[in-house]
């Protein structure tokens, strides 16, 4: 799914990298606040998932770009932090707001045809 | 034993959170020049970024050293700080002594120590408490 559409579907905003996202296609989803729990948990060697998370901070991005994560979807309307802004720009990642809720993004997704990332055994 | 055929040092400030992980995503890129395959870049570049994140919440400053050999990749994370009391404790998945700040970044849920020995092929961690750590992790190239 491009990244338009998931906007479109979430009432989301794309915030960043608005020049590559016809490139992006997401097929998975992974919701999480900890990123020690995307870190040592989530399976994405294919660049196509997608992040859910109710946190802003830069690590999100960082954490996102060491696993090549191409898309954050930051839910309940939060005010994203500009440094936060500024390096996933730098970085590529497209950060998507949206004022909905982690579970309503998700339930959203997963009824779009969007499934659940695989996890590390 | 041979000599690297590549090595670069970062320096990693503690508490630094604007900018940590920057030393990990500059090696992942070195790697990715390399030409190493996407799954050991993507070892090496998780447990880089755990090892230099537990720099910046728990250490005041340490450094990070990429050493490329033929056949493995080897990081190095030296920090001066607070040390590790109780290493085998710490080794337990779920277990921290993070703050509230750290937490709120969406660190410190003891992962991090587990996660570097789980996608490392060789790790070894030596301590001392009131001096620091140096953490070594190797991921071997077959």
């Amino acid at each position: 799914m491009k990244p338009d559409r998931i906007a479109e579907i979430i009432d989301g905003e794309i915030l960043t990298c608005r020049s590559i996202k016809d490139r992006i296609d997401i097929k998975k989803g992974f919701s999480a606040d900890l990123m020690s729990d995307v870190l040592s948990l989530l399976e994405c060697e294919h660049g196509d998932v997608a992040l859910v998370t109710g946190i802003t901070n830069p690590q999100i991005v960082r954490t996102a770009e060491i696993l090549d994560i191409p898309v954050i979807i930051v839910a309940r309307g939060k005010k994203i932090p500009e440094e936060t802004l500024t390096i996933a720009e730098d970085k590529s990642i497209i950060l998507i707001s949206t004022p909905k809720t982690v579970f309503e993004t998700s339930g959203i997704l997963y009824s779009n045809g969007i499934k659940g990332a695989k996890m590390k055994k | 034993m041979s000599a690297p055929i590549f090595v670069e040092k970062f320096k990693v400030k503690g508490r630094d959170f604007r900018h940590g992980g920057e030393a990990s995503s500059k090696i992942k890129n070195i790697l990715k020049r390399l030409g190493f395959p996407t799954n050991i870049i993507r070892r090496v570049s998780i447990a880089s970024y755990e090892a230099e994140m537990n720099i910046v919440a728990y250490a005041n400053k340490g450094t990070l050293t990429l050493e490329v050999f033929n056949d493995k990749i080897r990081i190095i994370a030296d920090d001066e700080g607070p040390g590790i009391p109780d290493v085998e404790l710490a080794m337990k998945e779920g277990y921290s002594t993070a703050p509230p700040e750290i937490r709120e970044l969406g660190f410190g849920a003891g992962m991090g120590l587990p996660n570097i020995k789980k996608n490392s092929d060789w790790m070894n961690i030596e301590t001392e408490v009131r001096k620091g750590v140096k953490l070594v992790f190797e991921v071997h190239i077959s």
